[in-house]
C-alpha cells in the first residue's frame, strides 16, 4: 500500500494582511518529510512574509500552521524554534556586538532546561566544542572570536547559516541564502544546503531568485505571486508553467 | 558547577577587605562620601544591566531607590529588623519592576524612556501626598540603624562597614547573573531581539526579569540610604536623581561591568573634588562629562582598554560574557 507521507509543516489558507495590502491571499503549501523545497516568486510576492508568518515573526491575518500535526499559528518564534524549526533572514542578522563563539553559543544556549536553571550553568566545553566544529567545517574557525559586526559579509552569511546548524534542526527555512555573495562562496552554500538535505536528511525551505539553481537543486518549487500561489510542482513542470512565465516575463 | 566560580571566591575575599579597611583611614565627611559612593553603586549597577546589558532603557531608577527606602524606614520605625527591611524592600521593588517591565514588551527607545519618567513622576508624588504612610513633604525621621543581637552598626564607620559588604554582595550576584547564560540571553535581546526569539530565547520573560532584578538593585540602594542619612525625604527620588544614574552608566561604559565604578567616580566623587572651584564647579563638571563622552563614546571603560592596552600592549580581560 503506498503510504503518503505526512508534512512536516502544513500551511492553510494563510492570510496576512498590511493594513490595505494583501500581502498573503490564501496561501496553501506543504513542505514534505526530507524534501528541498524550493520557494520562488517575483519581488513582493510574499515569500518572505510568508516565512515570518510560519515562523511567529509576523502575526497571521487568517489561516493555520501545522508542524505535523500540531497547530502552531500565532505561537512565538521562540516556541517554533524549540520544535527544531530553525531559519535565517534575507539580510543577515547576526548579534553584532558579540564573537561569532557568542553567536554560535547563543543559537542553542535556550534549546534544553528551563530559565531558572540556566543561571545555575556555567560550564558550555560541550557547546565550545560543537561550535568550533561547526566553524572547522565552514572553514571560518579563524574568525572565532571576532566580534560579528566585524566579519565581511559572506562570512556573516557562514555564522548565520552555522548558527542553524547549532540547533540540529529537523526543517530549516532559507531566505535568500545565497543573495548578496560571490559566485564561489555561493556555491559552497548551496553544497551546505545540498549535504542538509541529503546527509543530514533536515527539511529544507529555500526562497531564491536564481531560477537556474533553483531548477537544478530542488526537490519540488512554488510559486507565488502578489500573495497567492501560481504553481506547485516538479522543476520540469514548474519551468513550462504558463501563469509562471506570465508573473516572470509578462509574456 | 561552581568552580569557575569559586576560583574567583579569594579576590572576592581581598576587595572585601580592602572594601572594610578603607573606612578606618577616612574622616567623618569622607566616611559619609564613601557609604554614598556604595549606595549609588549598587543602583548604578542595577541600572547597567538594563540599559547596558538588555538595552532596554528605565529612567525611574530614583523612584526604585524611593520604593526600597521608604519600606525601610516605614518598617524599622515601626520596630522590623533592618535585616528583614532590606529584603522587603528589594522585594516589593522587584515585583513593581517587573509590572514596569510589561511596557518594554510593546514599547522601545524614547517612547520607553518616556514611560518610565512618567513612572518616576508619579512614585515621587505618591511619596509627597501619602502623608499617612510616608510623612508627605517632610518625609520619616529616626531610622536608626540595624545591628546584630547587640552588636550595633551605629557608627559611620560600622554603618559604612555594612553598606560595603551588601555592595559587594550585590556586584558579585551581578557578576554571577552575567557570567551565566542570562548574562548572554540579555546581550542577544540588546543586539538583535527578533533574531534572539527565533534562537530560541523568550523575549518577553528575559525583558520582564531584566527590569525587575535592575529595579530590585535600586531598592536595596534605596534600603541601604534610609539608615545612612536617618532620614527620607521625597526629593531624595526625583526624577533628576535619576538621570544621575542614566549618566554613571553612559560615563563609566554602557554593558561594561567595571562601568558603574567609573561613572560613580565621575558622577558622584569629581564633583566632591570640584568643591574647590566653588561656583565653577556645576560648569566644570558638565564641561569634563561632555568631554569623556566626546573622546570615549563608548564610555570610560573604552578610555581604560585604550590605556591598559597602551601600557601592557594586550586587551584588558573581559569580566563578564
Amino acid at each position: 500500500m503506498p503510504m503518503e507521507m505526512q508534512p512536516v509543516l502544513k500551511i492553510q489558507g494563510l492570510r496576512k494582511n498590511f493594513y490595505g495590502l494583501r500581502a498573503l491571499d490564501g496561501v496553501d503549501m506543504e513542505l514534505k518529510e526530507k524534501e528541498l523545497l524550493g520557494l520562488m516568486g517575483p519581488n513582493g510576492s510574499g515569500k518572505s512574509t510568508l516565512l515570518n508568518c510560519m515562523t511567529g515573526v509576523l502575526s497571521t491575518t487568517g489561516g493555520r500552521v501545522y508542524h505535523r500535526s500540531r497547530d502552531i499559528t500565532s505561537w512565538k518564534s521562540s516556541s517554533i524554534y524549540k520544535l527544531g524549526i530553525a531559519r535565517t533572514f534575507q539580510l543577515v542578522q547576526l548579534f553584532p556586538e558579540m564573537t561569532v563563539l557568542d553567536n554560535m553559543i547563543g543559537a542553542i544556549q535556550e534549546s534544553r532546561g528551563t530559565m531558572f536553571g540556566r543561571l545555575f550553568r556555567f560550564s558550555e566545553e560541550w557547546e565550545k566544542a560543537k561550535a568550533q566544529e561547526i566553524l572547522e567545517f565552514l572553514k571560518i574557525a579563524q574568525v572565532r572570536d571576532n566580534l560579528a559586526k566585524n566579519l565581511s559579509y559572506g562570512q556573516q552569511k557562514l555564522v548565520d547559516l552555522g548558527m542553524v546548524l547549532m540547533s540540529d534542526p529537523s526543517v530549516v527555512l532559507l531566505d535568500e541564502p545565497l543573495a548578496g555573495v560571490n559566485p564561489t562562496l555561493g556555491r559552497e552554500i548551496i553544497d551546505h544546503i545540498l549535504e542538509l538535505v541529503r546527509v543530514k536528511c533536515c527539511t529544507v525551505l529555500i526562497i531564491e531568485h536564481n531560477a537556474k539553481i533553483m531548477l537544478d537543486i530542488c526537490d519540488r518549487i512554488v510559486v507565488l505571486n502578489e500573495g497567492r500561489k501560481i504553481a506547485d510542482g516538479l522543476p520540469e513542470e514548474i519551468k513550462q508553467n504558463p501563469e509562471v512565465l506570465k508573473a516572470y516575463f509578462g509574456a | 558547577m561552581f568552580r569557575p566560580f569559586l576560583a574567583k571566591a579569594w579576590k572576592f575575599a581581598v576587595i572585601a577587605i580592602v572594601l572594610l579597611i578603607i573606612p578606618r583611614f577616612l574622616g567623618i565627611y569622607t566616611i559619609y562620601i564613601y557609604s554614598w559612593l556604595l549606595v549609588y553603586l549598587i543602583a548604578a549597577y542595577g541600572l547597567n544591566l538594563i540599559l547596558g546589558y538588555a538595552g532596554q532603557i528605565s529612567l525611574a531608577q530614583a523612584a526604585f531607590m524611593g520604593i526600597g527606602a521608604y519600606v525601610m524606614a516605614i518598617l524599622v520605625t515601626r520596630g522590623v529588623s533592618f535585616w528583614i527591611a532590606l529584603p522587603a524592600g528589594a522585594l516589593l521593588s522587584f515585583g513593581v519592576g517587573l509590572v514596569l517591565g510589561f511596557p518594554a514588551l510593546k514599547v522601545k527607545h524614547h517612547y520607553l524612556a518616556m514611560v518610565t519618567i512618567g513612572f518616576n513622576f508619579i512614585m515621587y508624588k505618591l511619596f509627597e501626598n501619602q502623608e499617612a504612610i510616608t510623612g508627605g513633604y517632610y518625609g520619616i525621621f529616626d531610622i536608626t540603624r540595624p545591628g546584630i543581637g547587640s552588636l550595633r552598626f551605629d557608627s559611620d564607620l560600622a554603618y559604612a562597614r555594612v553598606i560595603a559588604m551588601v555592595t559587594l554582595f550585590m556586584i558579585i550576584i551581578m557578576y554571577w547573573i552575567l557570567n551565566t547564560r542570562w548574562g548572554r540571553a540579555f546581550k542577544m535581546i540588546r543586539e538583535n531581539e527578533v533574531r534572539a526569539e527565533i534562537v530560541g530565547v523568550d523575549v518577553r520573560a528575559y525583558k520582564l526579569i531584566v527590569f525587575a532584578i535592575g529595579s530590585a538593585y535600586a531598592g536595596v540602594a534605596g534600603g541601604l540610604l534610609a539608615p545612612l542619612l536617618g532620614y527620607i525625604e521625597p526629593s531624595l527620588f526625583e526624577l533628576m536623581i535619576s538621570f544621575d544614574f542614566l549618566l554613571m552608566v553612559l560615563i563609566g561604559g554602557r554593558g561594561r561591568f567595571e562601568g558603574p565604578l567609573i561613572g560613580i567616580a565621575v558622577v558622584i566623587l569629581l564633583p566632591e573634588f570640584l568643591r574647590i572651584t566653588h561656583q565653577a564647579n556645576l560648569l566644570i563638571f558638565s564641561l569634563i562629562a561632555v568631554i569623556v563622552l566626546l573622546l570615549a563614546p563608548e564610555g570610560g571603560a573604552s578610555l581604560w582598554d585604550w590605556i591598559f592596552k597602551r601600557v601592557t600592549g594586550r586587551k584588558p580581560p573581559s569580566l563578564t560574557k
